[in-house]
């Protein structure tokens, strides 16, 4: 069948990425100052490619991704520094938050279409920034939470030696990122996928095939969560992580994470999974790329610091939007990986005669 | 607590500005604009320019605020947003973009840091028994009388009717020869005067500053959503139950609650998710498409 | 023979407009039934009603003796009644066997096939499909898109099977190979009800006929009785004849 054979592509093209990340290292491939910017994009591939499941397979738009990630953060850290429970509990217990708020959100889901589903994730996470802002004596507000070895995942911090702690964390990032990728690929793939993608398509013939749409709404919604949740759980764990900061573009919950998992996922590629991915690791490695450029080049000292990043980002999701909704990876690879959400999906109401 | 009521129904009207582009847009274009408070931002940052840096007077750098606004508005509409406006999500990811580049090139040319535009009036009246900032009373002056021109031009003005025939029905006014790209231009352009205008109003009291776009987006969704997507007078009416809440939140400390700045917004917020989850058609007013 | 489906007075306005009035309607088990009347007597209407896409104003509908008024449009699937649109509802980014494997899914949170995948081939071959089993919705010809919506349908597995103007659009040899498969559907023991404005092109096929007009039941009867009934000749008069 078709779909074996995009199913077959893609599990090729997950695995050689996963593949090759893995023995950059090896090679020496890798410079010292690029450890970090490659965990972080290790993360922001698992973020981007549980947005994807949610948004780009089953066609709920959600603006405020990073409520997922963020809430799973805090609820990590919290615990963490303040009841100061180990890592293997607080991270569970991170995802299982994210689930629980993956489920809220995903049951209004049901009766809301299109732009006022939007609305809702975007205002859920606004408010829960705002709390973030308003209990600052406990969340360390906008200066964010900042963490000692005790919190890190226990293989990583207290005997590692320091100069191996980025490359066991970056395998450790790693795979994080390849179990949570194949697993969103595997389901993306299955039978829940195939009715996703039927409900991004056309709700009423899903009804008419005697399947609940409510019912697989939440569920994408909960797994989408789960992803993102124990993704950002995880990341809190980190050693390299100086902060764990709510806004900007490092924030984990900021409109700024949300809309640059949109312009990574847009980029690569809506509804693959693959090319979120992909997309992922190009714009949070261009970012780095970026903003190291100030420091190097003479002629750019102006630009020292993250804003233009940021302005660069928004400015070329708009450009996306206008003028590439396929994405790069249908452009380069046709309808190899999966058939390409031509633009992001609406729902206007189900068609009716 | 006199106070809070005197200052709810002087703000309020400050909100029925703010509100009144946004549901502008939605009505005719059908259009959640995510960049409006944005285009508050704007404004405040055009006069703080033209009135601290320049030097100019007040009354000019306010209505070179109001017209640099107004200009983006339109400039947004036709150079980016008329492309998407058929996709409501398209337009919302967008729009969002916009008020982050609008933030970012903010950031850059002013820093992160807080800026205060001087009020357009000093001193302080007594209006029975309470004691209020004049220029929120001049707030409240302009705009009921901006509100009032406004429905002036929507009722007596040939654009006006355009405006209103395209809320209406769009294809309907195409029928009847109604140039649709000039009459949405024109409404964003309007739209941007308005949230221009509540741009200059907005920052008293507190100051200006690159995220400042965020509250006054929150609190315009929850007043178009509250009166109705699309609905004048449901707006108007919403403006002042949203302009109440906010306000005693603002103010809940001299009254010894815990609440207080960092709140505000925060029952727009909530207002806003329960109605759009209890009755998506708003309190008042046509539902939604 | 029993009723399979039994409206007791259903109503349904849309604002002003009484598009059903007081219906009552009885389907017996592995007939084939005919629900005709001119355009806009309401015929479409009860289809909604009784998959529950339309909630009824007043009334009750039953369907092999549950209640099934208030349930939701995909449980009265899972009982076993399936409508085939007259517009197509298909996935149009899935091909036609993905199409028909959605629609053999059980509603569990781990959805299952009903059968097996041999059942579905049987109803692709049955209409048909057989060829276009690995094309998307979009490269069919018209003929092609109603045998997949009649395929969705069938492949839930259902007792009852809802065909909204089937025929329209078809070739007279395309209606001879469907009605045929009909015929063999209700060899099966399925029950059929076909709502065609137009009694001559499913006279040959049902057992019974309904006459509709402006939402009310106006006759009953086998087809060649409702040809010559004076009361249905003049609810089409200044339509096509029956």
């Amino acid at each position: 069948m078709n779909r074996r054979r995009q199913s077959r592509a893609s599990y090729l093209v997950f695995a050689s990425v996963v593949g090759t990340l893995a023995l950059l290292p090896a090679f020496n491939l890798v410079p010292k100052e690029w450890y970090a910017p490659l965990i972080f994009a290790n993360f922001f591939a698992i973020f981007a490619m549980s947005w994807d499941l949610l948004a780009g397979y089953a066609g709920q738009m959600n603006l405020g991704h990073a409520l997922f990630i963020g809430v799973a953060a805090y609820t990590s850290g919290l615990a963490g520094t303040h009841l100061e429970w180990p890592p293997w509990v607080t991270i569970p217990l991170g995802m299982g938050t994210s689930v629980i708020v993956g489920a809220l959100i995903g049951i209004p889901a049901i009766r809301l279409r299109g732009p006022y589903l939007a609305l809702v994730t975007l205002l859920a996470l606004i408010a829960v920034y705002k709390l973030v802002l308003i209990y600052s004596d406990v969340t360390e507000g906008i200066s964010g939470m900042s963490f000692t070895p005790k919190n890190f995942f226990p293989p990583l911090g207290y005997d590692v030696p320091l100069e191996r702690v980025k490359l066991v964390t970056y395998y450790y990032s790693l795979g994080l990122m390849a179990l949570i990728g194949a697993g969103l690929l595997v389901i993306a793939h299955s039978r829940w996928g195939a009715i996703f993608r039927a409900i991004r398509d056309n709700e009423a013939a899903v009804e008419a095939s005697g399947l609940s749409p409510a019912k697989f709404k939440v569920v994408a919604f909960m797994v989408s969560a789960s992803a993102a949740g124990l993704a950002g759980a995880a990341y809190v764990h980190l050693p390299v992580l100086a902060a764990l900061q709510p806004a900007g573009l490092d924030g984990v919950l900021s409109l700024d994470l949300s809309l640059s998992i949109i312009v990574a996922s847009v980029a690569g590629g809506l509804g693959t999974i693959i090319g979120p991915l992909i997309g992922a690791y190009i714009t949070k490695l261009g970012q780095q790329y970026l903003s190291a450029l100030p420091s190097q080049v003479e002629a750019l000292h102006i630009l020292e610091g993250q804003g233009w990043i940021s302005l660069l980002f928004w400015i070329l999701l708009v450009l996306l939007v206008l003028f590439a909704r396929k994405g790069l990876l249908p452009l380069l690879m046709g309808d190899l990986l999966c058939r390409p959400v031509e633009e992001i999906q609406i729902h206007t109401g189900r068609s009716q005669q | 607590m006199e106070q809070i009521l005197l200052l709810a129904g002087l703000r309020s009207a400050v909100y029925a500005l703010l509100a009144l582009g946004f549901t502008l847009l939605f009505g005719v274009a059908g259009v959640l604009n995510l960049a409006h408070g944005a285009l508050l931002m704007i404004s405040a940052y055009v006069a703080f320019t033209a009135f601290t840096i320049l030097g100019l007077p007040l009354v000019l750098a306010v209505i070179l605020g109001v017209l640099a606004t107004s200009l983006v508005a339109a400039g947004l509409y036709r150079s980016v947003i008329c492309r998407v406006q058929h996709s409501s999500i398209l337009t919302l990811v967008v729009t969002l973009a916009i008020a982050l580049v609008l933030q970012e090139v903010v950031a850059m040319a002013f820093g992160l840091g807080a800026k205060s535009l001087p009020p357009p009036l000093g001193g302080v009246s007594t209006v029975a028994v309470v004691r209020v900032e004049n220029v929120q009373i001049l707030a409240f002056v302009v705009s009921w009388l901006a509100l009032g021109g406004c429905w002036l031009f929507m009722e007596r003005t040939r654009s006006g009717k355009a405006i209103r025939a395209m809320a209406m029905s769009g294809k309907g006014a195409a029928l009847v020869g109604i140039d649709i790209e000039r009459t949405y231009t024109a409404t964003w352009a309007l739209s941007g005067a308005l949230a221009g205008l509540a741009g200059i109003f907005f920052s008293y009291p507190g100051g200006i500053d690159p995220r400042m776009w965020m509250d006054p987006l929150i609190i315009s969704f929850a007043i178009v959503i509250l009166g109705g997507l699309g609905s004048l007078p449901g707006s108007l009416l919403a403006a002042h139950l949203v302009g109440f809440a906010e306000t005693f939140t603002y103010y809940a400390p001299q009254v010894h609650i815990p609440l207080g700045a960092p709140w505000v917004g925060v029952p727009s917020l909530l207002l806003t998710v329960l109605i759009l989850l209890l009755r998506p058609q708003g309190l008042l007013g046509r539902s939604a498409p | 023979m029993s009723a399979i489906l039994e409206t007791h007075k259903i109503s349904k306005a849309f604002g002003g407009l009484q598009a059903v009035h007081q219906l009552d309607l009885k389907v017996e088990q592995g007939t084939i039934m005919g629900l005709i009347g001119p355009n806009g007597a309401g015929k479409t209407t009860v289809f909604h009603l009784i998959m529950g896409t339309l909630k009824p104003d007043r009334g009750r509908i039953h369907f092999k003796g549950h209640d099934i008024t208030h349930r939701k449009a995909h449980q009265i699937v899972e009982l076993g009644i399936a409508r085939a649109f007259q517009s197509v509802q298909c996935c149009p980014g899935m091909t036609v066997w993905e199409n028909l494997e959605l629609c053999a899914l059980s509603n569990h949170l781990f959805p299952q096939l009903l059968h097996d995948r041999a059942h579905i081939i049987h109803v692709a071959e049955r209409l048909g499909l057989l060829p276009e089993l690995d094309r998307l919705p979009a490269m069919l010809p018209y003929a092609g898109l109603r045998r997949l919506e009649i395929a969705r349908a069938i492949a839930t597995e259902p007792e009852l099977l809802l065909l909204d103007e089937p025929f329209a659009g078809l070739t007279p040899s395309e209606a001879d190979e469907l009605s045929q498969t009909i015929q063999e559907l209700r060899a099966q023991g399925m029950t059929v009800v076909i709502v065609d404005h137009n009694v001559r092109s499913v006279m040959r096929l049902v057992d019974r006929v309904l006459v509709m007009s402006f939402g009310e039941l106006i006759a009953e009867g086998p087809p060649e009785d409702i040809i010559k009934n004076p009361i249905v000749q003049q609810a089409y008069l200044g339509n096509d004849h029956p």
